[in-house]
């Protein structure tokens, strides 16, 4: 496999496989971010083509030092922001009431659990659900999310702290929390 | 369980149900479609005039100078014909020379403008 500084060389000639490679290495990432900045798969795909866009005119001041992954998800977050303004649309925590209100079975599959964490991030501010999946599913340190949304490093941990604290509320009721603690425990 | 516990262990929890939950899956086409609009952002319209085009001319154009230097301090050790020099000076010659350097910085002038890199 390529590694990404060849990629980023292949991209700085305009090399239209290098860009194709490295949009498809890096795709899920960037359009996760924008989903769960954004919540609508019209705007994240566009979100999502404008931080690639955006990503190949400023390749050439990427220095290189820090991890690419980390920078260009600093363009994806700050583009799905953006954009997220500009729609003059913000998420309520008020939502979350909402959500949980309805009754709900139990989820057992993966794909009930993971549309349980989705509606779950969904009742949280757009931003906070954005730093709790790069902690979580990216496994980012707080530094490294401090250089991707541009927050400072103490707004970064009151958020996480928000966000894991609502979350794990929203998620109590509807989760069996044995199975995928007996499943994910050491 | 303490609190430092009880926290790792929701943490790990959560990171568990993230890891399961993965990421959305991105449209297809989407490098596609970033590919088309790179390429329609870097298509820009190049000069007509290669640079190869401005290095002659103004090789040429230095020569002619050393020339004319060159006929003003003795005839005879002249690099041009006097003929030459003459059909190059008369007033014809030195408008079309200069519509075609004008012309010719024009073409940059609109290239640079839209941010084309210059062949050659």
């Amino acid at each position: 496999m390529v590694d990404d500084a060849n990629l980023i060389a292949g991209c700085l000639d305009r090399d239209p496989g290098a860009v194709r490679q490295l949009v498809d290495r890096y795709q899920q990432l960037v359009y996760t971010v924008a989903m769960r900045v954004l919540r609508d798969p019209m705007d994240a795909e566009e979100s999502a083509q404008d931080s690639f866009i955006k990503a190949l005119d400023k390749l050439h001041t990427f220095d290189g030092r820090g991890r690419f992954s980390t920078w260009l998800f600093s363009i994806a977050h700050r583009t799905a922001i953006s954009k997220l303004r500009s729609r003059k649309r913000t998420g309520s925590l008020d939502e979350l009431a909402d959500t949980s209100a309805e009754p709900m079975e139990s989820p057992t599959t993966p794909d009930e659990r993971r549309e349980q964490l989705d509606r779950a991030l969904a009742a949280l501010p757009p931003e906070d659900a954005s730093i709790l999946s790069l902690f979580y599913l990216e496994e980012r340190s707080v530094a490294e999310i401090v250089t991707i949304t541009g927050l400072t490093a103490s707004n970064v941990k009151v958020k996480l702290h928000r966000g894991r604290h609502k979350l794990l509320t929203a998620l109590k009721d509807h989760l069996n929390d044995e199975l995928w603690t007996m499943r994910h425990e050491d | 369980m303490d609190d430092a516990a009880r926290r790792l262990k929701e943490d790990r929890q959560l990171r568990a149900l993230f890891q399961e939950a993965g990421y959305h899956q991105a449209p297809a086409g989407l490098a596609d479609a970033v590919l088309a609009k790179s390429q329609v952002r870097s298509r820009k319209e190049a000069p007509l005039l290669p640079k190869i085009c401005w290095w002659t001319g103004g090789s040429f154009v230095v020569f002619l100078l050393l020339a004319w230097l060159s006929q003003g301090q003795a005839s005879t050790t002249s690099l041009v014909p006097a003929p030459v020099l003459e059909f190059l000076g008369s007033p014809w010659t030195t408008a079309a020379l200069a519509v075609a350097v004008l012309l010719g910085a024009l073409d940059l002038f609109l290239a640079r403008r839209s941010g084309a890199v210059l062949p050659g």
